[in-house]
């Protein structure tokens, strides 16, 4: 019950949808046609998702001010083997991580000595599991789901990791990263209140950037949602379209958004009767990949290992997909 | 090191009227490391409107040679060094973040 609340309430805050509805009635607005729903659904949404990315990148951040690279790439080195990969998996949920610092971040791995395939086994999962998205699809689509995204997603990350170890792609790694000698920085100790600083500056420099992707996430969601027939979804990404995920992820690859961008849209979908392996792929393939973040890890590997790293995380976040799908029935 | 005495101690007598007196403070080296991202420009203007509200002797260089960044250590850009020690890696400081870490420095020296 109290479970139930926590979604309802606390995450899904169905109070302020109310709230927005009643507000919007009380200056006229006929919540009941489709403009009045959309405006509705709008408002309620983005300030939704608004409150839902100040709280939980605030918290998400103190945790992950725990976890500098510096400090995840000392306790990867204590691992060897698969164990290795694992816990490159597991440390890149909780490191923070901008695909701007690929390039260091690799130097400071390779010349640590950690494989190749561990540091390609953090780069999988650093933006396709993080504690931010885990906490989303918790509030979204329930624990079970979050729990299983995140169990698919290591596995990737691990699995991915290892076979780029076995194929040997080693030389495939530029040069200047192969015989770049970096020094081990020594982890600067925070405390609570520079924490909780990083914390807020985290906060303000995520919503500025993040809410234009939020208006226009909310934008699309809302005309899913009241504008375009429930039978084209379900034609094009429903079940009896068995390539419903292919195509959700070759769409959302290219594209970048925010995963807070792509909750409204997920939810819009969701309402229209999309399978839910089809909604968690296309989120991850918005928010794993994009053109930026391919053209910058670009210049730490060449076309080759790229195209591996590519493809290694495409049919894992296909697989995530049509794994959903099978097991629907069963969360 | 005196960062905000412009070399009061270290004056040279004037070799003859004409000339001013050079300061002779020691100049404190200030990097940003970064390749050129809107992060690390978005630094490099706080920390050159830090120096310049606090009248400081130093020198700004803007680091984007991923080789130099990876000998000092740093795993996420932008990063700050002041005098060879890197104070800050992973976050755009704002220009008051700056000042206080100037301070900080500053005072940890004397």
């Amino acid at each position: 019950m109290i479970w139930d609340w926590i979604q309802k309430q606390l995450l899904g805050m169905k109070w302020l949808e109310q709230a927005v509805g009643a507000g919007l009635r009380a200056v006229g607005v006929d919540t009941a046609s489709r403009w009045g729903a959309s405006a509705q659904f709008f408002v309620y949404d983005v300030i939704k998702i608004s409150i839902l990315l100040c709280v939980l990148i605030y918290i998400v951040s103190y945790i992950q001010s725990f976890f500098p690279p510096e400090r995840s790439k000392r306790l990867i080195g204590h691992f060897h083997g698969i164990g290795a990969n694992f816990a490159a998996a597991l440390l890149g949920t909780v490191t923070p991580f901008c695909s701007c610092s690929s390039i260091p971040l690799f130097i400071g791995f390779t010349s640590a000595g950690l494989p190749l395939g561990v540091t390609f086994s953090f780069l999988i999962s650093s933006p396709m599991v993080d504690l931010g998205s885990l906490m989303l699809l918790t509030g979204v689509f329930g624990s079970k789901v979050a729990i299983l995204y995140v169990a698919i997603g290591l596995l990737v990350a691990v699995v991915g990791g290892t076979l780029i170890e076995r194929l040997h792609m080693e030389d495939e790694v530029e040069a200047f990263i192969r015989n770049a000698s970096a020094s081990a920085l020594e982890e600067a100790q925070m405390t609570t209140k520079e924490r909780l600083s990083y914390a807020k500056e985290q906060v303000q420099g995520t919503f500025r950037k993040v809410f234009p992707y939020i208006l226009i996430g909310v934008g699309i969601g809302a005309v899913i949602h009241n504008w375009i027939p429930q039978d084209w979804i379900e034609t094009i990404l429903g079940n009896r379209n068995p390539f419903g995920v292919v195509l959700a992820v070759l769409v959302g690859i290219p594209i970048y958004a925010d995963i807070f961008g792509t909750i409204p849209i997920a939810e819009a979908l969701l309402y229209k009767g999309v399978p839910l392996g089809t909604i968690l792929s296309f989120m991850m393939a918005v928010t794993t990949l994009s053109v930026p973040s391919l053209i910058l890890l670009r210049k730490a590997v060449r076309p080759k290992l790229l195209a591996v790293f590519l493809m290694i995380c495409m049919v894992g976040i296909m697989l995530v997909g049509y794994g959903f799908n099978a097991i629907e029935f069963l969360i | 090191m005196g960062w905000f005495s412009l070399g009061a101690k270290h004056k040279q007598p004037l070799p003859d009227a004409a000339v001013p007196a050079q300061p002779q403070a020691a100049v404190t080296v200030v990097k940003v490391l970064g390749s050129g991202c809107a992060k690390c420009n978005e630094l490099e203007q706080a920390v050159r409107q830090a120096i310049e509200e606090l009248g400081m002797n130093a020198a700004i260089e803007h680091v984007t040679e991923w080789e130099k960044i990876a000998a000092y250590g740093v795993m996420q850009t932008p990063a700050l060094v002041i005098d060879e020690k890197v104070v800050c890696s992973g976050r755009v400081l704002k220009k008051d973040a700056v000042i206080a870490l100037f301070q900080q420095v500053c005072n940890n020296e004397e």
